[in-house]
């Protein structure tokens, strides 16, 4: 680990922990203020505060400082959990955000912006204690005895841009440093190693939590003993007797901290009847020394509690959340991007064996092809599962939003979530949150009605919005639903003819026109608001899931409310694709897309079949990417479909269905319409993927151009028409 | 007694270039200043010590930075004073 990768992770794991604390302040409103969730969120604030300090980020230890005062408050029941005091918390929480966020970028100092919004906040935060804001950690000092606590190093922590003064320095600040001994070990080859150890007396923390937090950054890089206030001589004798340095030289520098009697410390020696080790074994390393250590020291003989039992179930402890922790593995998300980038290189190259063997038409080579292909195939399923990730997580960020943007909108609104254990691909979710956003937004304040509008209508005052997620069919499907009072059939179709979008004699279905509200430029809220009327319409949403290879539905309920349904494929990785060719190209289309195949039985010019006595406009990939025509040639049409509209594709060759892996166009093709990426076929030839979506677009703009011209039809008839 | 002024941060990244200095320059007791040290870490004081333990040492006019760690570590006691008059120019 470098410094920088230090950094990172304590970068990462803030943001974690102010998660975690978002979450239970959210918590705290709905089912009260338990004692575990007070604990929880001071614990996530004195952490960041701990870690932040161990960078000298002061203006982030100092902040935090103000915010754990209140929140301390509150775990003492000298102030009560009010929502204004928890939109407050949570508005601290965001400032964390935002200084940490500085500080991912490298900004160790805080921009004056922020910095300018620090000080009213702290203010706030202190007028709630009831007296001037403090930005200045003052040790919260108890007067019970002091705890001593005992480090050691690995002698690579220098190095790695760790400074163990640094931790002691924050010590200092989570209590009073009564007495501080520095331990040197013995001299070594590199003078970097770190060889320097303390011995220190601690009066203050209220729990060992706090000190073990402390040295949170450098867990797995220390051995840290920690003995509580009023620990028996014999658990220092135990303690120094685990140390390296031994008994001649720790004796007096444990004396010199004030912890403990250096006679008291010789004389129980002497005696030696080993009576109780309450000694806390942190660190995994030391697990085999802690059994000995139990396992020597005979059990006390009239103690009523018996200590070493408590002690050994306290290691037991400590034991199994270590596994536990093991079994989870950080990954750097880039490395598993190259990963998956490699799969798709073997699946490729995989194919290209395949294609040569049934080629060279030697039976076993074919067979073992085949045997390396579904091999690549379950690598390639496992790559992709890594990357997987529960929906829960995007989810949970809503409770936040909702529950502002309720407050907002003066209405009283919960979120209700289900279905957060559906994994989906983390490139998935990178891109859904937006779509869901606004989703999420336009229920709270266009689906859900005013509480007297409920009242009236017999539904109970609180509105509830919902987010759900489920898998189907290789597709994960994510619900957003209100119980509003549902999409209003004839405004929409009102508006519709006022927009020239549809004909005011058309009759449609009640699908037909709820989907109308994904049309670019169409909004029924009477009024734009600051929610969800900014200007970013269900048209984007509905854009931005397309182009995740995803579709939207939508259902209303008059009175009931309304659901939207967002599908969008697993990964975005893979495609399962039609390949078709043109001339000496192979084209993919996305099999979702794809209908059926018919013959072309059309002649001359027309852009129109006759599919079983319906008209089929269709599309000529030839003209489309300009290539010469080919008349000798018998056509073919596959029939897509997309969203609403249907049109054929006329191409010269089917070859069938093929699952590959997609490769993102070089940016220089970005203006190359039509085309939404590309992949390497078996025979080692580039397939160019097809964007159905735009192709159809960019059809009926050209028909709309032509539209003056008489015989020219527009290329693509809406489904309903046709079908 | 040896005469040797230290300038920037006493630390990790900059002991290999004073190690030397401090550690060698003759056996007699050493007056370091520490004026203009503007940072000292658990390595620059790991080496305080060693030379210190090797030919004893007097510390001349610590600066604050150096002043914040030795009474964090109640290091105060342990590195005698000295009024230093001139001082040679270690870098």
């Amino acid at each position: 680990m470098t410094p920088d990768d230090v950094l990172k992770t304590f970068i990462t794991e803030s943001r974690e922990l102010l998660e975690v604390m978002e979450t239970d302040l959210l918590g705290l409103e709905r089912s009260g203020a338990p004692e575990e969730t007070l604990n929880a969120i001071f614990r996530a604030a004195h952490t960041v505060k701990g870690s932040a300090g161990m960078f000298g980020l002061d203006h982030l230890v100092h902040f935090a400082h103000a915010v754990e005062g209140v929140l301390d408050a509150f775990r003492g029941q000298q102030l009560a959990v009010t929502p204004d005091r928890v939109s407050l918390l949570l508005r601290c929480k965001d400032h964390l955000s935002a200084l940490l966020d500085e500080v991912a970028k490298g900004q160790l100092v805080p921009s004056p912006a922020l910095a300018a919004l620090t000080q009213p906040l702290a203010l706030e935060l202190g007028a709630q204690l009831g007296g001037p804001a403090s930005l200045n950690p003052e040790p919260t000092a108890a007067p019970s005895g002091a705890w001593h606590v005992s480090v050691r190093f690995q002698p690579g922590v220098l190095r790695q841009g760790l400074d163990p003064i640094a931790f002691v320095r924050h010590l200092g600040t989570v209590g009073e440093l009564l007495g501080v001994s520095v331990v040197e070990g013995p001299r070594t080859e590199d003078p970097t190693d770190c060889r320097l150890g303390f011995e220190l007396a601690l009066r203050g923390p209220a729990d060992e939590a706090v000190i073990n937090e402390a040295f949170g950054l450098v867990k797995d890089q220390c051995r840290l003993w920690i003995l509580p206030p009023g620990s028996p001589t014999s658990a220092f004798l135990r303690m120094i007797d685990l140390l390296p340095e031994g008994p001649q030289v720790l004796d007096p520098l444990i004396a010199a901290t004030g912890s403990v009697e250096l006679s008291a410390l010789q004389k129980a020696r002497q005696a030696s009847a080993a009576e109780d080790v309450r000694t806390v074994f942190l660190f995994e390393d030391l697990e085999a020394e802690a059994k000995a250590a139990t396992a020597t020291s005979s059990p006390p003989p009239q103690s009523p509690t018996n200590p070493s039992a408590t002690s050994a179930s306290r290691t037991a402890n400590t034991t199994e959340a270590g596994s536990k922790e093991g079994r989870t593995l950080r990954v750097d998300a880039d490395k598993l991007d190259h990963l998956i980038d490699l799969v798709g290189e073997l699946i490729i190259a995989a194919a290209g064996g395949q294609v040569m063997a049934r080629r060279a038409s030697v039976p076993e080579l074919e067979e073992v092809n085949s045997t390396i292909a579904e091999l690549v195939e379950e690598v390639r399923d496992s790559a992709l599962q890594l990357r997987m990730i529960k929906i829960g997580g995007t989810f949970a960020r809503f409770q936040r939003v909702v529950r502002d943007v309720a407050r907002d909108l003066g209405k009283d609104i919960v979120l209700e979530v289900s279905g957060e254990e559906t994994e989906l691909d983390k490139t998935v979710v990178e891109k859904l949150g937006d779509p869901l956003m606004h989703l999420v937004r336009n229920a709270m304040d266009h689906g859900i009605e005013s509480s007297e509008r409920r009242l009236a209508a017999g539904k109970p005052v609180r509105g509830t919005v919902g987010l759900n997620a489920f898998h189907e069919s290789g597709n994960i499907v994510i619900e957003v639903k209100d119980d509003g009072g549902g999409l209003d059939r004839d405004r929409i179709m009102k508006k519709a003819i006022d927009r020239g979008l549809i004909e005011a004699h058309e009759s449609l279905s009640d699908e037909q026109i709820f989907r109308l509200i994904f049309e670019p430029g169409f909004s029924t809220a009477a009024e734009v608001t600051n929610i969800s009327g900014r200007g970013v319409g269900m048209d984007v949403v509905k854009r931005n899931v397309e182009a995740m290879r995803g579709s939207v539905h939508v259902r209303s309920q008059p009175g009931q409310g309304t659901t939207v349904s967002v599908r969008l494929p697993l990964t975005l990785a893979i495609i399962d694709g039609f390949l078709v060719g043109v001339g000496p190209t192979s084209y993919v289309v996305p099999l979702e897309t794809v209908e059926e195949c018919v013959e072309l039985k059309s002649e001359g010019e027309a852009h129109y079949t006759n599919l079983r006595g319906e008209v089929l406009p269709f599309i000529r990939l030839r003209e489309v990417f300009g290539l010469p025509a080919n008349p000798n040639r018998r056509e073919s049409v596959v029939v897509l479909r997309h969203g609403n509209l249907r049109a054929g594709l006329v191409v010269d060759t089917l070859l069938g269905e093929f699952q590959t892996v997609i490769k993102p166009l070089n940016a220089v093709f970005n203006r190359a319409r039509c085309i939404s990426g590309s992949t390497i076929l078996g025979t080692g030839e580039v397939g160019l993927i097809l964007d159905v979506a735009v192709l159809i677009k960019d059809s009926m703009q050209r028909a709309r151009e032509h539209e003056d011209h008489p015989g020219t039809r527009s290329p693509v008839a809406p489904a309903s028409v046709a079908s | 007694m040896t005469k040797i002024k230290i300038r920037g941060p006493l630390s990790v990244s900059t002991i290999a270039q004073h190690r030397a200095a401090l550690l060698e320059a003759g056996a007699t007791p050493l007056d370091l200043d520490l004026k203009a040290v503007d940072e000292l870490d658990t390595a620059g004081l790991q080496l305080l010590l060693e030379v210190h333990r090797a030919r004893g040492l007097r510390l001349a006019s610590p600066s604050a930075a150096v002043t914040e760690v030795l009474n964090l570590l109640h290091l105060n006691e342990h590195f005698p004073r000295t009024r230093g008059a001139k001082t040679h120019d270690a870098g």
